[in-house]
C-alpha cells in the first residue's frame, strides 16, 4: 500500500514536470510575441520601453536558458509572474481557486445526488417510460453545449422568471468579505452571518446546476448500467429467491456494490468540471480559475496558463490517487502491486 | 468527519433554499429597488493590469485614475479640449519649449498632505524613468523643475502642439510623493529597476481625486470611497465596480436593478432594452476609428499595393452599411482625423460608387478580379466585432470581383504581424493615446502606422511636410487648414480605407443622473447620482 | 396517452430515436442545397435580426443572413469535423493501445504514462493552446482534438488486448504460427471492435460539441463559413435575439444526443450481461 502511494507520488512529479515542459514548448510554438500583446502601440515604438520589458520577463535570453530558468523557479515553488496581471501566478491561483473550489463542490454534490437518484430509478424501471425520460435527461447533460446552456439558463431563471439572482458570487451591492478560507459558504457559516450565507447559497444554485449537469449525466448513466449488472448477479438472485423485498435488495445489496465504478466516473467528472469552468465562469462572472484561464489564454500569458495547467493536473492526479486508495478500502479484491 | 458535516450542511442549505427560492427572489428585487442611493454599482469588463498611474495605458485606465487622481489639465464633459485642474494657468515662452504652470491653492491629497510643485516634479519624473507603457506619452519631456511651492516648469525637446492634451492622461497624474516614496517609490533614473511602489498603488490610491481606492481584486471587484480632503462635488459616497465579462450578463444584471451602469456592452445589446423599463440607453461619440490597411509593399500586398486597387476598394465599400453595424451615432470621417479633432472633415454616406470602382479595377488590369486574404483579429471596436466587419468587406468587395478570404486570429498574433508590416490586408482600429491631431499623424507615410503599411516617406513628400507643420503649429485656424489638406490627400490616395468612427453605446438605470461619456475617462464617477 | 407511453416504453426506443436523428442529419448533409431556402452568405442589412417567420424559418442574424439555411449547411462542417476527429483518434488509439497491451512491459509503461500526461491536461485549455499555436482552421482544430482524444482509445484498446491476449483462440493461433501483427490485428482487433465502436459513437457527439466550443472561442472555422459553434457564438453576443444562437445550439444538441442514444443502445446490445433477463 505504502509502496503504491510512493509510486503514485513519484508519478505525480513526473506528470507535473511533463505538463510544465509541454506548456513551455507550446508557448514557444505560438507565433505571437508577448511584447506586442502587452505593450501599447506608442510604447512599442519606443525601443527603450521594449528593451526594459524584455529584460524584466527574461525574453531577451536564449530559449534554453529561459527553460532552465523556468524549471529552476518551479523547483523553488515559484510559478513565475503573470504577464497579464503583473502578479505572481501563485498568488493569482490562490486568489481565484477558492471560488472555483466552492462552485465545483456544489456542482459535484448536485451531480452526485441527482445522478445516483436518477440512475437508480432508471435501472429499477428499466425500459419503462420513466427510464427513457431520465436517460434522455442524463444524455442531454453530456450532449448540451455548456456555453449555450449557461446563457439560456441565466436568461430564463434570472431575467425572465427572476427566481435566482444574477451573476457573481454575492449580491452586487455588497462587497466580498476579506480573509477566511475564501470559501464564502464556509466562512459565513463559521462567522454566523446567515444573511450572507443564504445570499451566497442562492448565487451558487444556478451555476452549480449548469456545471453539474454534465457530470450528473455521466453518473446517472454509470449508476444505471452498474445497477443493472449487479441486479442480474447471482447473489441478488439468491436474495430474491429468499423472498427479500425488491426495495431491500436494491438498498442493501445492489446500490453499495454498484457504487464502486461510480466513484471512478465521479472522479473523472470532477476533473471535467474543472475544465468546463472555462466557459461557464465567464458567463456567470464567477471570479475563479476558469475565467483566469480563459483571460490568460486570450492574452497568451503563458506563465499563467502553465500555472493553471499544473494546478489542474495536480488535482487530477491527487483525485485519481484518492480513488485508487478508496477502491482498496471498499473493495477488498483490489490489490496494490 | 469534518468534510462530511460541511458537505451535509451545504446539501441541507441547497435543499432549503430551493424551497425558499421564489420568496427570496422577490426580496432581492425589492432590495435592488430601494437600495441606498449612496452606493453606485458599475458593471464592466475592464482591462486593468495595474493601478499605478505611471505604468498603466489600458482602455479603462482613466475611469479609475480620474476618480482617484488629478492632473494639471483635465478633460470635462464629452469635450476633448484640456481645461485647467490642479494647475490654475500656464504660460509658454517664445521658443514654445518651456511651459510654466501655476498650481491652485488649497488642494490636498487623500493623506491630508498639500499638493505641491515637488509632487508634480516627482510624478512626471517617475513616469519618465519607469520606462513602462505610460512613459511613451512623456517622451518629449526633457526636464521638470519646481520654481517654488506652487510653480512648475517643464522643458520640452521640441515644439509639441499636443502637450496639453497629453497632460490630461494618467501618465501625468499627480501622486502624493511623500506617500509613494515611503512605499519604495522612486523617480530617479534607475527607477525602472529600483521602484517598488506599484504593489502599494495597486491596493491604495495616493492622489487628490474625489475618491480613495479601498480595495481592488483583479477580475472581481473594486471599491472606492469618498476622499475626505476633496473639496469639489462628490455625489455617491461609495462606488463598487464589478467585473462582469459577458455583455448579456451585464444587461441582465442592469435590468434586475443589481447594477446601475452596464458599461461594457455594444450597440446590438442595447437595442433590446425596452422603453419604459428599468434602464435607458446612452450613446456618445468616441475617437475610435476602424479602417482597412492595404499593404503598400508589392511583395507583401501584391495586388493590394496598387494605388488604383486601393482607390477601387474605397469606392466599393458600403459606408452606410458600416454605419448601421456600428450603431446609432456612428460617424463617417473623410479619412484619418476623427470628428472632434482640429479641422475634421466628414465623408458623405453615398461615397460608394461601384461603377467607378469597376473602372479603376479595369484600369489596374484586374477586371476579372483576384483573391486576397483579409486578416481580422477576434476583437471588437466598441462592441462591433472585427470579424463582422471583415464579413461585410468580403460581401462588398465581391461586387468588384475581389475574392476575400477571411483569416481570423488572436489579437496578440495579429498585432505582431501588423507591427512588423507583414499583413497584406487587415481590419484594424485606431484608438488615440491622447486626443490631439498629433496622435493621428501616425498614419502619415513613414510614421507608426505608415511604416506598418510599408508606406515610405518618399511616396508622398507633401504629406510629410504638412505633418511636420501640424506637429508644431499652435494657431488653431492654421492647424485646421493643414489638417484639412492632409485629410483630402489621404482620402483618395493612401493605403487605408477608413470605415467608421464608432459610437459608444451603453446602458444605465433610469434613476441615474450625471451620465456624460468621455472617450478618455468614460465616466466621472463623482458626478454620477442616483435619484429616488 | 397510454398508446404513447407504451410506444416509448418499447425496448430500444431511444436507440431507434437516435438512429432516426442521425439519419435525419445525414439526409440534411446530402441534400443541404435542396433544403436551404437562401444563400448562406448573402447579406441584407435592412433585415438584420428578424424574428423567425415564413420567409426566414429561423430568423436572420447580425448581417441579415438566413439562419435556417446556415444551420442546414452547417451540418456538413460540424459532422465531417466530428467524424474525422473520431477516425483519427480511433486509428491512432487502437494502433498504440494495441501495441502497448500486446507488448506489455516498458513499452506499455511509457505509453500509458504518456497518455496519462495528456489526460491530466484540462482538455479545452490544451485544445485552445494547440489551436492557437497552429492557427485557426478546421483542420488544425481537428488535429488539436485528435491529440486530446486518442489516449482514451489507446487505453480501452490496451485493456481489451490484455484481456484477450490470454484467451484460448489467441493462444491457439499463436501456436499455429501466426505472426504478432496478424494476431493483433486479425484476431484480437475484430473481437474488440464492439466496445471500441460504442466509444466512438459516444465520442462523435463529444467531438462535435468540442469542435463547436473551439469555434465558439474563435479557433475553428473561418467566417463566413456556416459552422454551428461560431453561429452560437455570434448569437451569444445578443441573447435577447434568441433565435440566432438557439437554432444552431439545438442542432449541436440534437446530433450529439442522437449519437449518444445510438452509442448507448449499441452498448446495451453488445453487453451480454445486460442482455440477460
Amino acid at each position: 500500500m505504502l509502496r503504491f502511494i510512493a509510486r503514485r507520488l513519484l508519478f505525480l512529479l513526473f506528470l507535473l514536470f511533463g505538463v510544465a515542459l509541454f506548456v513551455f514548448i507550446l508557448s514557444h510554438l505560438v507565433p505571437s510575441d508577448p511584447v506586442a500583446a502587452n505593450l501599447s502601440q506608442s510604447a512599442l515604438n519606443n525601443p527603450e520601453i521594449v528593451a526594459a520589458f524584455k529584460e524584466k520577463w527574461g525574453l531577451d535570453q536564449s530559449l534554453f536558458s529561459q527553460l532552465l530558468l523556468y524549471f529552476q523557479h518551479l523547483l523553488t515553488g515559484d510559478l513565475g509572474t503573470s504577464i497579464r496581471t503583473g502578479r505572481p501566478v501563485f498568488d493569482d491561483l490562490m486568489q481565484f481557486f477558492p471560488a472555483t473550489l466552492e462552485l465545483s463542490i456544489v456542482a459535484m454534490v448536485i451531480a452526485l445526488v441527482l445522478g445516483i437518484l436518477f440512475g437508480t430509478i432508471s435501472a429499477i424501471f428499466r425500459n419503462k417510460a420513466i427510464d427513457h425520460i431520465i436517460r434522455t435527461v442524463s444524455i442531454s447533460g453530456v450532449s448540451i453545449p455548456s456555453f449555450w446552456f449557461a446563457l439560456i439558463m441565466l436568461n430564463i431563471f434570472s431575467s425572465v422568471l427572476g427566481i435566482t439572482p444574477g451573476p457573481g458570487r454575492i449580491d452586487t451591492r455588497t462587497t466580498t468579505p476579506e480573509g477566511g478560507t475564501g470559501l464564502l459558504l464556509l466562512d459565513s457559516f463559521i462567522s454566523g452571518n446567515f444573511q450572507l450565507f443564504s445570499d451566497v447559497a442562492m448565487h451558487l444554485i444556478l451555476p452549480g446546476t449548469v456545471l453539474g449537469f454534465f457530470t450528473m449525466g455521466l453518473i446517472a448513466r454509470q449508476t444505471r448500467s452498474n445497477l443493472l449488472e449487479v441486479l442480474s448477479m447471482d447473489y441478488v438472485r439468491t436474495a430474491r429467491s429468499k423472498g427479500l423485498k425488491e426495495s431491500a435488495i436494491i438498498v442493501k445489496h445492489a446500490i453499495s456494490n454498484a457504487m464502486i465504478p461510480v466513484i471512478t466516473v465521479a472522479g473523472i467528472g470532477f476533473c471535467n468540471l474543472l475544465g468546463g469552468m472555462v466557459l461557464v465562469e465567464n458567463i456567470f462572472a464567477w471570479p475563479g480559475i476558469g475565467q483566469y484561464a480563459y483571460l490568460s489564454a486570450v492574452s497568451l500569458d503563458f506563465p499563467a496558463i502553465c500555472g493553471v495547467s499544473l494546478l489542474i493536473a495536480f488535482i487530477y492526479v491527487v483525485i485519481n490517487l484518492l480513488i485508487d486508495i478508496l477502491y482498496g478500502v471498499i473493495d477488498p479484491r483490489v490489490r496494490y502491486e | 468527519m469534518m468534510k462530511k458535516i460541511s458537505l451535509l450542511s451545504i446539501l441541507l442549505v441547497l435543499v432549503l433554499s430551493l424551497f425558499a427560492c421564489s420568496n427570496n427572489g422577490e426580496k432581492t428585487n425589492e432590495s435592488g429597488g430601494t437600495s441606498n442611493t449612496d452606493t453606485i454599482v458599475i458593471g464592466v469588463a475592464s482591462d486593468w493590469k495595474t493601478l499605478d498611474p505611471a505604468r498603466a495605458y489600458e482602455v479603462f485606465g482613466n475611469l479609475y485614475f480620474y476618480a482617484t487622481y488629478e492632473n494639471l489639465y483635465t478633460l470635462e464633459g464629452s469635450e476633448l479640449i484640456p481645461k485647467p485642474a490642479l494647475a490654475k494657468e500656464y504660460t509658454v515662452d517664445e521658443s514654445g519649449l518651456v511651459y510654466t504652470f501655476k498650481l491652485e491653492e488649497g488642494r490636498k491629497f487623500s493623506s491630508g498632505n498639500a499638493v505641491t510643485a515637488e509632487d508634480v516634479v516627482f510624478s512626471f519624473n517617475r513616469t519618465i524613468n519607469l520606462k513602462d507603457n505610460a512613459s511613451a506619452l512623456a517622451k518629449g519631456v526633457v526636464k521638470v523643475e519646481a520654481l517654488d511651492d506652487k510653480t512648475v516648469v517643464v522643458n520640452l525637446k521640441e515644439k509639441d502642439a499636443s502637450f496639453l492634451s497629453k497632460l490630461t492622461s494618467n501618465a501625468f497624474a499627480v501622486v502624493d510623493s511623500k506617500v509613494v516614496k515611503e512605499q519604495g517609490g522612486s523617480d530617479a533614473e534607475d527607477a525602472s529597476t529600483t521602484d517598488a511602489a506599484t504593489t502599494h498603488l495597486d491596493g491604495t490610491s495616493a492622489g487628490s481625486g474625489p475618491y480613495v481606492l479601498k480595495k481592488w481584486t483583479p477580475n472581481t471587484e473594486m471599491v472606492l470611497e469618498k476622499n475626505p480632503y476633496y473639496t469639489g462635488t462628490v455625489n455617491a459616497s461609495k462606488i463598487i465596480i464589478k467585473e462582469i465579462p459577458d455583455p448579456n450578463t451585464q444587461i441582465q444584471a442592469l435590468e434586475k436593478g443589481e447594477i446601475d451602469v452596464a458599461l461594457s456592452v455594444g450597440p446590438d445589446q442595447v437595442k433590446n432594452i425596452k422603453e419604459g423599463g428599468n434602464s435607458k440607453v446612452v450613446s456618445s461619440p468616441t475617437s475610435t476609428l476602424s479602417f482597412l490597411l492595404m499593404n503598400n509593399s508589392t511583395e507583401i500586398g501584391k495586388e493590394m499595393s496598387d494605388p488604383l486597387v486601393q482607390q477601387a476598394v474605397r469606392y466599393a465599400l458600403d459606408y452606410k452599411g458600416f454605419q448601421q453595424l456600428a450603431g446609432d451615432g456612428a460617424l463617417l470621417p473623410m479619412s484619418f482625423v476623427q470628428d472632434g479633432f482640429v479641422g475634421a472633415k466628414s465623408r458623405s454616406d453615398n461615397y460608394q460608387n461601384l461603377e467607378k470602382a469597376k473602372e479603376l479595377m479595369k484600369k489596374a488590369g484586374y477586371e476579372k478580379g483576384f483573391t486576397v486574404p483579409l486578416t481580422a483579429a477576434n476583437y471588437d471596436s466598441e462592441g462591433l466585432s472585427w470579424v463582422t466587419i471583415a464579413e461585410k468587406v468580403k460581401e462588398d468587395l465581391a461586387k468588384i470581383n475581389i475574392n476575400v478570404e477571411i483569416q481570423t486570429g488572436d489579437i496578440g498574433v495579429v498585432i505582431e504581424d501588423y507591427r512588423n508590416g507583414k499583413t497584406p490586408f487587415l481590419v484594424m482600429h485606431w484608438s488615440p493615446d491622447y486626443y490631439d491631431l498629433s496622435n493621428q499623424l501616425a498614419f502619415i507615410p513613414g510614421d507608426i502606422v505608415g511604416k506598418r503599411a510599408n508606406w515610405e516617406p518618399s511616396a508622398n513628400a507633401k504629406l510629410v511636410s504638412l505633418s511636420e507643420q501640424a506637429k508644431v503649429e499652435i494657431d488653431d485656424t492654421k492647424r485646421a487648414e493643414i489638417s484639412g489638406k492632409m485629410q483630402e490627400i489621404i482620402a483618395e490616395n493612401s493605403p487605408y480605407a477608413f470605415l467608421v468612427q464608432h459610437p459608444k453605446s451603453f446602458a444605465v438605470g433610469v434613476n441615474l443622473e450625471g451620465v456624460t461619456y468621455n472617450d478618455l475617462y468614460k465616466l466621472r464617477l463623482n458626478e454620477l447620482k442616483l435619484s429616488k | 396517452m397510454r398508446k404513447f407511453s407504451s410506444f416509448i416504453s418499447q425496448k430500444g426506443f431511444l436507440f431507434k430515436l437516435g438512429l432516426f436523428i442521425c439519419a435525419f442529419w445525414i439526409i440534411v448533409v446530402i441534400f443541404a442545397p435542396l433544403i436551404a431556402t437562401h444563400s448562406t452568405t448573402a447579406q441584407e442589412l435592412s433585415i438584420r435580426y428578424q424574428q423567425p417567420s415564413f420567409s426566414h424559418f429561423f430568423g436572420t442574424d447580425e448581417l441579415g443572413r438566413d439562419v435556417f439555411s446556415r444551420v442546414m449547411y452547417g451540418s456538413r462542417i460540424s459532422l465531417s469535423a466530428g467524424i474525422i476527429t473520431v477516425i483519427i483518434a480511433f486509428s491512432f488509439g487502437i494502433f498504440f493501445g494495441g501495441i502497448a497491451g500486446y507488448k506489455g512491459g516498458k513499452v506499455d509503461e511509457v505509453m500509458m504514462r504518456f497518455s496519462e500526461l495528456i489526460m491530466a491536461f484540462p482538455p479545452l485549455i490544451l485544445a485552445m493552446v494547440i489551436a492557437a499555436a497552429l492557427g485557426p482552421s478546421i483542420i488544425n482544430s481537428v488535429i488539436a482534438m485528435a491529440i486530446i482524444w486518442w489516449p482514451n482509445y489507446a487505453r480501452l484498446m490496451r485493456s481489451l488486448v490484455i484481456s484477450l491476449k490470454e484467451s484460448e483462440y489467441v493462444t491457439a493461433s499463436r501456436v499455429m504460427g501466426a505472426s504478432h501483427i496478424r494476431v493483433l490485428f486479425l484476431e484480437i482487433l475484430p473481437n474488440s471492435f464492439g466496445p471500441l465502436l460504442v466509444m466512438a459513437t459516444l465520442d462523435l457527439g463529444n467531438a462535435i460539441l468540442m469542435f463547436s466550443g473551439l469555434s465558439f472561442l474563435g479557433l475553428g472555422t473561418q467566417p463566413p463559413t456556416p459552422e454551428w459553434g461560431s453561429m452560437v457564438s455570434d448569437g451569444a453576443k445578443v441573447i435577447q435575439n434568441w433565435w440566432v444562437s438557439t437554432f444552431p445550439g439545438l442542432a449541436i444538441f440534437s446530433i450529439s444526443i442522437g449519437a449518444n442514444f445510438v452509442g448507448d443502445g449499441l452498448r446495451d446490445f453488445l453487453d451480454p450481461k445486460l442482455q440477460k433477463e
